[in-house]
C-alpha cells in the first residue's frame, strides 16, 4: 500500500495541474481568511456591546474552514476523477493488475494519496489560522473540531470520488459522478420544510453534519456518518477492483 | 528437470461469451528457454498471456509459475514473473529512474535495493542516458524498452513479453534479441508477435498459436535447407556423390525432390547447380526450402509462396 502511496504522490506533484490546484486553493482560502478577518474588524464595536459576542474563532475560523468545506465539493472529485478511470484509459492498469498488490492495497493506497494532498493543504489552512493566537485568544477546542469536520467530510468525499473512478474507464464520467453524488448529499439540506421537520433526509444531508461537528458539538452519530459513507464507497470500490483481475 | 519448468499451462481453455478464444492450450517452458508464440491478431495471444500473468482466468485448465499454482498462490506467483502488456503502462509525466523505482516498490522490492535494481534495468535496456528525462519526450522505440524494463526491473525468473519489438527499428531490434539472449539464462520467456522472421530470431522455441489453438511447438532453429527438383530421380550413388559436396550436412529425396541441409544456402547454392550440371542431370528448380514451421505459417496466413 505504501508503494502505491508514493506512487500517486510521485505522479501528482510531477504535473504542474496539482501544484497549479494546490496554489489556487490555498490562494481562495488565504482570501477568504482575509474576507473573515475584515468582517471581524468592522462588527467589532458592535460585538462589544453584546453580553455573549462571538470570538475570534467563531468569526473567522470556523467561516474559514466552512469554505474548506465548499471547495471539498468540486476539489476532490476533480483529484480523484484519474485515480482508476486514468488508469484503465491510459493502459496502465495492467501494471498493478499483474503485480503482487491486493485490490484492498490498490484502493487503500490511492485513496491515502488523495488524502494526504488535503491534509497538507488544511495543514497549511489550519497554520494561517492559527496565527491569529499571535494577537489574540483561540478557541482551540472550537478549531479543532471545525476542522475534523473538514478532514471526516474530505475522507467521505475523497471515497465517493475513488469509488466512482473505480466503476468506469471514463475520468470525466467518474468526476461528473462523484460531484453530483457529493453536491447531492450537500443539497439535502436545502429541502423545504427540512429545517422545520427534520427527518431521515437531515440524517442524509452531509452538510447538516458539518455544520454540527464544525460548531464544537461533538457527536458519534456525526462522525459515525462521514465514516460510514467512506467505508462503503472504499469497500464498493475494492470489490469493483478486485473484479477486474478474475479469480482464479 | 521439473525444477527448471517455470512455466506451467495445462489444457487452457477460455471463452468470451459465445467465442473461443482458448482451446486445450497446454504449454511448458524451463529455465533457459525463451518461447515466442507466434499467431495472427485474434489467435488468442494476449488471451494466453494473460492469463499466464495472472489477469485473467481460464475457464479450464491451471497454470503454475516456478512450481506455485497461480490460483492459489497469485501474490507469490507475480512477484516472480515481469510482464509486458501489448501497450506498454507508461506513465508520461514520470522520469526513467522514478518509474523504474514505482515499479519496482510495487513488486515488493526492498528500499535499499531499489537503486541498484533501477541502474541494472536501465542498463540492460540500454537506457542509462535517459534516466532523467520525461517518459512521455522519448521517443517510441525508448518508451517501448521502458515498457520492457519495468516488467525485467524486479530480476523475475519469468518474462512475460506481448510485442515487445512492437515500434522498434531493425537495429533495437537487434538489441531486443541480444537481451533476450542474455536473459534467457537465468529465465523462462515467452514472447509474442505476429511476424515469423522477428521471432525465429529472438526465441529459441516457436509455438504458433491459431483460432486459440496450438499448431506447432518446437525449437525455433532448424538447419537451413536447399531444395532441388530434377528431371529424374537419382539412384544411391547419385545420391552419395551429391551428399559427399562441401557444405552438405544431409540430403532426403522424395521422387525427384532433393533436400539438402545445409549451413550456407546462399554458398551452397552455386555449387549444387554447377555440380548438378556437370553430371548432367536434368535441373529443373533450385531454391532454398522453406521450414516446416515457415510452411505452417504460411499456410495459417494464406500467404502462397513459390
Amino acid at each position: 500500500m505504501l508503494a502505491i502511496l508514493e506512487k500517486e504522490l510521485k505522479g501528482w506533484f510531477a504535473q504542474p495541474v496539482a501544484w497549479l490546484i494546490c496554489g489556487f486553493t490555498l490562494a481562495l482560502m488565504a482570501y477568504q481568511f482575509l474576507v473573515q478577518i475584515e468582517l471581524f474588524f468592522s462588527l467589532e464595536t458592535r460585538l462589544k456591546q453584546l453580553a455573549e459576542a462571538p470570538g475570534v474563532s467563531q468569526i473567522i475560523a470556523v467561516p474559514t474552514v466552512g469554505a474548506g468545506a465548499a471547495l471539498i465539493l468540486f476539489l476532490a472529485p476533480l483529484l480523484t476523477m484519474q485515480t482508476f478511470a486514468g488508469e484503465r484509459r491510459g493502459k496502465t492498469f495492467p501494471l498493478f493488475l499483474a503485480s503482487p498488490v491486493s485490490a484492498w492495497e490498490m484502493v487503500l493506497g490511492k485513496f491515502s494519496g488523495v488524502l494526504s494532498i488535503f491534509v497538507c493543504l488544511w495543514s497549511l489552512v489550519a497554520l494561517m489560522i492559527a496565527t491569529l493566537a499571535v494577537g489574540t485568544t483561540l478557541d482551540w477546542w472550537l478549531l479543532a473540531s471545525a476542522l475534523a469536520a473538514l478532514l471526516l467530510l474530505t475522507m467521505a468525499y475523497v471515497a465517493i470520488g475513488i469509488m466512482t473512478s473505480s466503476l468506469t474507464s471514463q475520468p470525466l464520467i467518474a468526476g461528473i459522478s462523484a460531484l453530483s453524488i457529493g453536491l447531492g448529499l450537500w443539497l439535502i439540506d436545502w429541502t423545504p420544510g427540512l429545517q422545520d421537520d427534520p427527518g431521515v433526509l437531515a440524517l442524509l444531508s452531509s452538510a447538516t453534519h458539518f455544520r454540527s461537528l464544525a460548531s464544537g458539538i461533538v457527536e458519534a452519530n456525526d462522525i459515525i456518518y462521514f465514516l460510514a459513507i467512506a467505508i462503503a464507497a472504499l469497500v464498493t470500490a475494492i470489490w469493483r477492483v478486485h473484479g477486474e483481475r478474475e479469480v482464479f | 528437470m521439473l525444477g527448471d519448468e517455470l512455466i506451467v499451462a495445462h489444457a487452457l481453455a477460455r471463452n468470451y461469451g459465445r467465442l473461443s478464444a482458448l482451446r486445450d492450450a497446454s504449454l511448458t517452458i524451463r529455465r533457459g528457454e525463451s518461447w515466442g508464440l507466434l499467431g495472427l491478431n485474434g489467435a488468442g495471444k494476449s488471451t494466453l498471456m494473460k492469463i499466464l500473468a495472472g489477469l485473467l482466468a481460464p475457464d479450464q485448465g491451471t497454470v503454475e509459475i516456478c512450481g506455485r499454482a497461480i490460483g492459489e498462490n497469485r501474490r507469490a506467483c507475480q512477484a516472480r514473473l515481469g510482464y509486458l502488456p501489448e501497450t506498454p503502462p507508461l506513465y508520461l509525466e514520470f522520469s526513467v529512474d522514478d518509474y523504474l523505482a514505482s515499479c519496482a516498490r510495487i513488486r515488493g522490492c526492498e528500499r535499499r535495493r531499489i537503486a541498484s535494481l533501477v541502474d541494472r534495468a536501465k542498463q540492460r535496456c540500454h537506457l542509462t542516458e535517459v534516466g532523467k528525462r520525461r517518459i512521455g519526450l522519448l521517443s517510441k522505440g525508448y518508451q517501448q524498452r521502458v515498457g520492457i524494463a519495468q516488467a525485467l526491473v524486479h530480476e523475475p525468473e519469468v518474462l512475460i513479453l506481448d510485442e515487445p519489438t512492437a515500434g522498434l527499428d531493425p537495429q533495437q531490434i537487434d538489441e531486443v534479441r541480444q537481451l533476450i539472449n542474455e536473459l534467457r539464462k537465468d529465465c523462462a520467456l515467452l514472447i509474442s508477435s505476429h511476424v515469423l522472421q522477428e521471432i525465429t530470431r529472438i526465441s529459441s522455441h516457436v509455438a504458433v498459436l491459431h483460432l486459440g489453438e496450438f499448431r506447432h511447438q518446437g525449437p525455433s532453429e532448424e538447419a537451413p535447407s536447399l531444395e532441388v527438383r530434377l528431371g529424374a530421380s537419382l539412384d544411391e550413388a547419385q545420391c552419395t556423390l551429391l551428399g559427399n559436396l562441401d557444405g552438405v550436412i544431409g540430403l532426403t529425396q522424395n521422387a525427384q525432390r532433393l533436400r539438402l541441409s545445409c549451413q550456407d544456402p546462399a554458398t551452397l547454392a552455386p555449387r549444387v547447380a554447377a555440380f548438378v550440371v556437370q553430371q548432367g542431370w536434368p535441373l529443373l528448380e533450385l531454391q532454398r526450402a522453406q521450414s516446416d514451421l515457415e510452411r505452417l505459417f504460411f499456410e495459417l496466413t494464406g500467404v502462397v509462396r513459390t
